[in-house]
């Protein structure tokens, strides 16, 4: 199968705003309407099921191996092994995954207003902790963030 | 109410306030303004005027929070498409997010004699994916006495405050201590700052996102790995 960039005529239409959020989007020519516009033929529940297979493929080698990794990151590894391998073509997937991570992070909300509401925490020391968690916090983006980018600079200057 | 409707709308809700901020985000492109602190803060305000009980409110937006697991699993996609990146620096990206849990470990156990060790240890993964991070706890406080159980809550807390802070302010700490490396912001932010950094730096660029999105899985995986036995060990 071939891969997004790789397959002939493919030309590049403006993607929907959502989708530049997530990655550089090139439709086939053949996914584009005459009026211009992109209409998947491979249709959002599709690749919506496809991702949902995979993080139960995940559960299950997570269930074997016993391991505390979640499903959903052995799934997502799963899923990179299946492009690989070229079992599934990337296309399949990718509208789904588009919308996907354009709400990504609004699922967080539910669980940030439960974690508000820890009453008992806020009360003891959550306005203690609060601002040292943040420096905490801060403290690590940095510190990975100038290894990273030292590291990242020398080994492509290496090449 | 009934539950499907209530469900829906509470779900509903959440997406609408969510959008309404980013709306206002995109428009007056200010960080503290980021719609993920803003909605959560819309939606207690929301919950308290109605008088309805968080439980609750987790209970019907149940669908959206499961609806993580698949996109953690989209996130293959960028993964994918930077893949001869991601491949050309597997080593360097190992390393530094092996590095970058021992120092998360570290800076917060230092707090240990300020708030208590209990307390403290039970924040040691407040940067690894939420799931992730209860199974560690689960897994560390197994076999200790009750006086010395981790503290669930309090990690719940922990990482609500890593990941909100990395949407916040995230980029502008690394762009003001002179990371400007966009691949370099985006594994800081998936390292520390989990889903909700690794959401913040897709809106940088699809690099960062591509990132971002490796930094928070291998931190999920070694984390797995590394921190139960650590926690087991201090």
């Amino acid at each position: 199968m071939l891969d997004i960039k790789e397959q002939p005529g493919a030309s590049a239409i403006p993607a929907p705003k959502f989708l530049s959020l997530a990655t550089e989007t090139i439709v086939p020519a053949a996914f584009a309407s005459k009026s211009g516009r992109c209409r998947s033929w491979i249709p959002l529940p599709v690749g919506f099921s496809v991702l949902v297979l995979s993080i139960l493929a995940g559960e299950q080698v997570r269930a074997w191996l016993h391991l505390f990794i979640p499903g959903n990151v052995l799934g997502l590894f799963i899923l990179l092994l299946c492009f690989q391998a070229r079992l599934l073509s990337p296309q399949l997937i990718e509208e789904a995954a588009n919308r996907l991570l354009h709400v990504l992070p609004a699922l967080f909300i539910p669980l940030f207003v439960c974690a508000i509401d820890q009453e008992q925490f806020w009360s003891k020391l959550g306005w203690v902790l609060l601002p040292i968690l943040i420096v905490a916090t801060a403290t690590l983006w940095v510190f990975v963030g100038h290894l990273a980018q030292r590291l990242l600079c020398r080994s492509s200057q290496d090449e | 109410m009934n539950e499907f409707l209530s469900t829906f709308f509470w779900s509903a809700l959440t997406l609408a306030v969510f959008f309404g901020w980013r709306r206002l985000f995109i428009a007056l492109r200010h960080p503290i303004l980021h719609p993920v602190l803003w909605a959560t803060i819309a939606v207690v305000v929301l919950l308290a005027l109605d008088q309805h009980p968080v439980s609750a409110y987790r209970a019907e937006t149940e669908p959206l929070v499961w609806l993580l697991g698949p996109s953690v699993v989209a996130m293959a996609i960028p993964i994918w498409k930077q893949r001869a990146l991601i491949v050309s620096h597997w080593k360097t990206l190992l390393l530094v997010v092996a590095l970058g849990i021992m120092f998360s470990a570290c800076s917060v156990l230092l707090l240990g004699p300020f708030v208590g060790w209990r307390d403290a240890k039970s924040l040691v993964p407040k940067s690894v994916t939420t799931a992730v991070a209860m199974g560690i706890i689960e897994e560390s406080s197994s076999g200790r006495t009750a006086d010395d159980q981790l503290v669930a809550p309090l990690l719940a807390v922990g990482i609500m405050i890593s990941a909100l802070s990395g949407a916040v302010l995230g980029p502008l700490v690394l762009r003001l201590t002179g990371v400007r490396d966009r691949r370099a912001i985006g594994l800081a932010l998936g390292c520390a700052s989990i889903g909700v950094g690794t959401a913040r730096a897709f809106e940088i660029d699809s690099t960062a996102g591509a990132f971002a999105s490796v930094g928070m899985s291998l931190t999920a995986v070694c984390a797995g790995l590394v921190l139960p036995w650590l926690l087991r060990l201090i």
